[in-house]
């Protein structure tokens, strides 16, 4: 790294060799479109990392932290996996995002456990702590299991699965077995099993179309809020690339302002928890303290309302940043009192 | 060496908790003697909350983009800093770490600025994070940088007052007292009046510490909660108070029978000093 951040092209082509063996250890039929690593691609990815390193001066900040060989290694393997996944055929991303993303983010009811640090393990929550041993059945002989005792859903023409059926279906799998089963297995098994797309099949090439505010149709960011950005999809039909604003201002600000001034406290409640807590449309009602119907009617009158608005697709972040501070600001006095 | 409010330093990685991958430096907001204040900085953009400066890297001759979060100030000892680097042991670093005074003037009053100003109209005036959705991969993130920080002060404080030969009730009592002081992350949430109480409740009216840099400044708690935080806080002070009496130190007693928390902090550094000084 100092090299690196020293500007040497040395440390440049040092790195990039670092980077190919790390990114050929990813399944190339999951992660490349004709499920092989060519030079090109690994070409590619590694320029976007160091592309990335050096515009974010990730380079400098670790040379400079002193954090030590191991972390730096682990952040450069995180960056490695970003950039392989991002190139990856969108079949696995989606594979990604509503599966091993999906497991994760439910710690209440799913854990994982390493071990030596390299093998990976899942199992129930409600294992943790307790004697549970290790699976040694192989993969053919967990998908008979599986196969026989649950009732599969099929993901028929690449039509994601509901999340929370999926969940349960997670839960079942390892219900099930009753022990920690190896993670590759349980990705492997449950994507045979479910028929989710193989990887180059082109059926998450269209953008998403689902209108289910707990399911994920495809891959996307899962950082950004898409309940905010679900609001603008018929703004930005209504209004075909050709037509949109060219020079786009600031006046959108005010434009807000006046809409959300329309908004009792319930509804601009339901917006904050909709929009900017990014919760489903029943849990955003309810913590306003308003019925399911009042959310959805508020929901409507404000895409209709957002209409008024000059805007580019590419100022949506502003706009939900303005939008929250909007709501925040005009929420807190009421939610103290 | 003197450490200049503004300044970006690396910290003593063998405080932070040791299965953290996160890479952190730490950003100077004050200093006194082996007294310091510092808030994290941390170098994933994505996880920057709305509460956070982001430095981009065009901003300063380092060149990197960082992200403050400034919510997170917190009283650290002098040892929390790298060892090397107060000593002046590593020159490629400090030269490389020193900013202009104007840089470091212009990083800190934007910093308290993020911190102060949450209206609509401020928002664009100075870099700052988004509003994270609460149950997303980045405010985890954010959440997790946090708490390792949280940890980081309080491990730094443990080591160095034992270190300073202070008895263990003493060490134990500031510890618990430091670590109730330290901030977890959490959302800019609201609750709102009438909210159906099938809903969870988030953690009470925690607006995230909007306006108060640290809850060890922060006023505004009720009489009985102020009286349970107090009790380590006494108990350590009366212990202190006690040993300064038997050694012959009554004027140093009084003043530390009198002091804030976070002036109880810096005279402690000043009147225990580390056995190796």
């Amino acid at each position: 790294m100092k090299l690196v951040h020293e500007q040497d092209q040395l440390g440049i082509a040092m790195l990039r060799d670092k980077i190919a063996p790390r990114v050929r250890r990813y399944p190339p039929e999951e992660y490349t479109f004709d499920g092989v690593w060519r030079d090109d691609d690994i070409e590619q990815i590694a320029n976007s990392i160091i592309e990335v390193l050096l515009r974010r001066g990730l380079d400098r900040a670790w040379y400079l932290s002193g954090a030590g060989d191991k972390r730096i290694s682990s952040n450069l393997n995180q960056l490695i996996f970003n950039a392989v996944l991002k190139n990856a055929p969108p079949e696995h991303q989606a594979f990604y995002s509503q599966v091993v993303d999906h497991f994760r983010r439910h710690r209440e009811r799913f854990a994982k456990k390493t071990l030596n640090n390299r093998t990976y393990y899942m199992g129930l929550a409600a294992w943790k702590g307790t004697a549970r041993g290790d699976c040694s059945k192989d993969r053919k002989e967990l998908y008979n299991i599986w196969y026989r005792q649950i009732k599969w859903p099929i993901m028929a023409d690449g039509k994601s699965i509901k999340a929370h059926v999926r969940r349960e279906l997670f839960y079942l799998m390892l219900d099930i077995i009753d022990e920690w089963v190896l993670d590759a297995d349980f990705y492997h098994n449950f994507r045979v099993l479910v028929h989710f797309p193989k990887p180059g099949s082109g059926y998450f090439d269209a953008p998403p179309s689902g209108s289910d505010d707990d399911d994920e149709s495809g891959p996307q960011n899962a950082n950004q809020p898409r309940n905010f950005y679900k609001l603008f999809k018929k703004y930005f039909q209504s209004r075909p690339a050709q037509h949109r604003i060219q020079n786009p201002d600031d006046s959108w600000s005010s434009c807000l302002e006046e809409i959300i001034k329309n908004y009792n406290t319930g509804a601009r409640g339901f917006l904050y928890y909709f929009c900017i807590e990014d919760q489903n449309q029943t849990i955003s009602a309810r913590k306003a303290g308003r019925s399911v119907g009042f959310g959805c009617e508020t929901r409507k009158r404000f895409i209709n309302d957002l209409m008024k608005l000059q805007i580019d697709i590419k100022q949506l972040p502003d706009v939900h940043k303005y939008l929250a501070a909007l709501l925040f600001n005009s929420l807190k006095p009421e939610a103290e009192a | 060496m003197k450490l200049n409010p503004g300044s970006i330093v690396p910290i003593n990685y063998n405080l932070w908790p040791k299965a953290s991958d996160c890479v952190v430096m730490a950003m100077v907001t004050g200093s006194e003697g082996n007294w310091l204040s510092l808030c994290p900085v941390h170098f994933e953009p994505e996880a920057a909350g709305f509460m956070d400066y982001v430095v981009t890297p065009e901003m300063t001759p380092l060149k990197m983009l960082m992200v403050v979060m400034s919510e997170q100030i917190q009283p650290v000892p002098l040892t929390a800093i790298d060892a090397n680097f107060i000593a002046g042991k590593d020159p490629a670093r400090l030269a490389a770490l020193a900013l202009p005074d104007s840089v470091r003037e212009g990083l800190l009053r934007d910093m308290y600025f993020v911190l102060s100003h949450t209206k609509p109209q401020d928002v664009f005036k100075v870099s700052r994070g988004a509003f994270l959705p609460p149950r997303s991969s980045a405010f985890k993130l954010s959440q997790k940088l946090a708490n390792d920080w949280n940890r980081f002060v309080v491990s730094a404080w443990q080591k160095d007052l034992a270190a300073r030969g202070l008895n263990d009730r003493a060490v134990s009592s500031l510890v618990a007292e430091i670590e109730r002081n330290t901030n977890s992350r959490t959302a800019l949430s609201l609750e709102m009046p009438g909210a159906s109480d099938k809903v969870t409740p988030r953690r009470s009216k925690n607006l995230g510490g909007l306006g108060s840099s640290s809850a060890m400044c922060s006023p505004g708690r009720s009489s009985d909660e102020l009286q349970s935080h107090q009790q380590p806080l006494e108990t350590a002070r009366q212990t202190l108070v006690d040993l300064l009496v038997v050694n012959g130190r009554p004027a140093e007693a009084a003043r530390l029978a009198d002091a804030t928390f976070s002036e109880f902090l810096k005279l402690i550094l000043q009147f225990f000093p580390l056995k190796s000084e």
